[in-house]
């Protein structure tokens, strides 16, 4: 019983942890919060559903389909919120990327109402018994792509020349500009990626619960704030780390203490950590910036 | 005043000691991103206190404000030593412990809350609007009101020049938490009912929009912010199923024509300059590259 719920733990962690990567893409870029990109993945689980359930679109179909509408969605939301916002506001992005949000919300409500929609079971019969643990074929389909989008992400990032300019920007735009990398084309990439990242977890969010609802854009927000806290802000593993983390403390208090307390042992977690350590749980003593 | 007036006169009243109350705490460069938090810490105790005690709304508004000032004093004791980021985080997670906190109380109704607060009229609101416009007049003047704008600009500057920046922030965020404490209160006994859901995340959002929009600089930018963030849901009524999206590209617009907010100067001055990774980790042991 236990190893099942630890087993439902990560399985759930392995969608936040793409959802946080995708956070801690832009923060490498940009040193921002993009706070859309709750909705993002929100709007791509949507549309790969309805695609799913009403038009009878194969599921590999519909997942490329919530990366390119997520990568989409990213794309303009750098434009509106980030590309003409003064630099020199932290606060402007995240009030505009909040507008963005409001907006995307609105007319996923307006073009496609506001039902829950129904995400079917891909992999019907298939059904793994390791002994006492049962894990569905869609829980592995989770799994996989889970790790899979992971790790093409850590490849691409450390052997392709794109990957390369990405790590740049990220430790220093101005060296990087002055030595020939286009960095507004290479930001433009990272929202484009973590937007995939996005729409991928929103829909195997989707996939897990088995609906989606166009009113959960802010609360994925939310939690993949948490998670890039407890793991670390920019801290590409430590936030892997912090999902899978997160995923089993949820579970395993839904499962044995209470669902109204979920949400509350997650925060209690996040705020002790922030007190004691407040450069993440995962990240060496003197934080990202101060490492390179 | 017909009855219709007088709402929206209270809700707007109410909106403005909110965005005032928030002030006080961006004023030194600290956002929260809980401070519904303290609304409801205000609303519950004043309402206990009518409902259960019988004491006169006034009182009860009082010592709603003086429990808000307590919890928020001991929360920016913890966690007014973090950066920017961290604090806002760790601000809503205490927002919302509260919330589940009050949502499990049986004593206070639990999530369907409490009911049957009356009271709240349009004097008492601008009375207490009255109080705090002078004290912050006299603040913004004062020696003092002068070090929040010195801690708000460069932390570290200020430390250097000898100000106890952990102290002052503090003391401006109990100040902060006990104004927005007594909005709770007036807010509860206007609504008649209060549950916990109405002081989550998207009121704290709320809160913080008055005052980024209206700008931080001065603090009647904050006034600016909520007379217009109240009343765009009624001028924009004709708008009906448009509203939200109008409302979320006018930030849109509004943070790419005009970050500093409506009011407020250009951006020659440095206002929070500086990288989020280094907010973020600089404030702890120095940081590691210094």
């Amino acid at each position: 019983m236990l190893i099942q719920q630890l087993v439902n733990g990560v399985l759930l962690g392995t969608t936040f942890a793409l959802i946080a990567l995708s956070f801690n893409l832009v923060v490498g870029a940009l040193d921002r919060l993009n706070f859309a990109l709750g909705e993002t993945a929100m709007v791509s689980a949507i549309c790969a559903a309805l695609l799913v359930s009403q038009a009878d679109v194969p599921f590999v179909v519909a997942f490329v389909l919530s990366l390119l509408i997520g990568a989409v969605v990213a794309a303009l939301t750098y434009l509106l919120s980030f590309r003409f916002v003064s630099p020199k506001y932290h606060t402007a992005p995240i009030l505009s990327s909040l507008g963005v949000g409001l907006v995307i919300t609105s007319l996923v409500t307006r073009t496609f109402g506001s039902d829950q929609r129904r995400v079917p079971t891909v992999l019907e019969d298939v059904r793994f018994e390791l002994g006492p643990l049962v894990v569905t074929g869609d829980q592995l389909i989770i799994l996989v792509v889970a790790a899979l989008l992971t790790g093409l992400l850590y490849v691409f990032l450390n052997r392709t020349t794109w990957g390369t300019a990405i790590r740049g920007v990220s430790d220093d735009a101005d060296t990087s500009g002055l030595l020939g990398v286009p960095v507004q084309r290479v930001i433009l990439l990272t929202f484009v990626l973590s937007g995939a990242l996005a729409g991928a977890s929103g829909l195997l969010t989707g996939l897990s619960f088995h609906t989606v609802s166009p009113f959960t854009g802010f609360e994925t927000t939310l939690t993949a704030l948490m998670v890039v806290v407890l793991g670390g802000l920019g801290n590409i593993t430590g936030g892997v780390i912090a999902a899978l983390l997160i995923g089993v403390v949820e579970t395993l208090t839904v499962a044995y203490v209470s669902a109204t307390f979920r949400d509350l042992l997650v925060f209690i977690l996040v705020a002790v950590t922030l007190v004691v350590r407040p450069q993440g749980l995962f990240t060496r003593q003197s934080g990202v910036a101060a490492r390179v | 005043m017909d009855a219709y007036t007088e709402a929206v006169v209270i809700k707007v009243g109410i909106a403005i000691l909110l965005a005032l109350g928030y002030w006080v705490t961006v004023a030194t460069g600290k956002y929260s991103f809980g401070h519904a938090a303290f609304m409801s810490i205000g609303a519950y105790t004043a309402s206990i206190l009518t409902l259960k005690f019988d004491l006169p709304l006034e009182l009860a508004m009082l010592v709603g404000g003086l429990a808000g000032a307590v919890i928020g004093a001991f929360i920016g004791w913890i966690a007014l030593r973090l950066s920017m980021l961290y604090l806002a985080i760790i601000t809503f997670a205490f927002a919302e412990i509260v919330r589940i906190l009050l949502d499990g109380w049986d004593y206070v109704g639990g999530a369907t809350g409490l009911f049957g607060m009356t009271g709240t009229t349009v004097e008492l609101v601008a009375v207490c609007i009255a109080v705090v416009v002078v004290y912050l007049f006299f603040l913004s003047r004062s020696r003092k009101g002068l070090s929040y704008e010195a801690i708000r600009e460069d932390e570290q500057a200020a430390r250097a020049c000898g100000l106890g920046v952990t102290r002052i922030s503090v003391e401006a965020f109990a100040v902060s938490a006990a104004i927005t404490g007594v909005a709770g209160a007036l807010s509860a006994h206007e609504t008649l009912i209060i549950t916990p859901n109405l002081f989550g995340a998207p009121q704290s959002l709320l809160i913080i929009l008055f005052v980024v929009l209206g700008g931080v600089q001065y603090f009647w930018g904050a006034i600016v912010g909520a007379v217009v963030l109240t009343m765009l849901p009624i001028w924009f009524d004709f708008l009906e199923d448009y509203y939200q999206i109008t409302y979320g590209l006018m930030f849109v617009l509004l943070m790419i024509l005009r970050p500093q907010g409506i009011v407020g100067r250009g951006t020659d001055r440095r206002i929070n300059l500086g990288s989020l990774r280094e907010l973020a980790t600089s404030r702890r042991g120095g940081g590691g590259d210094e």
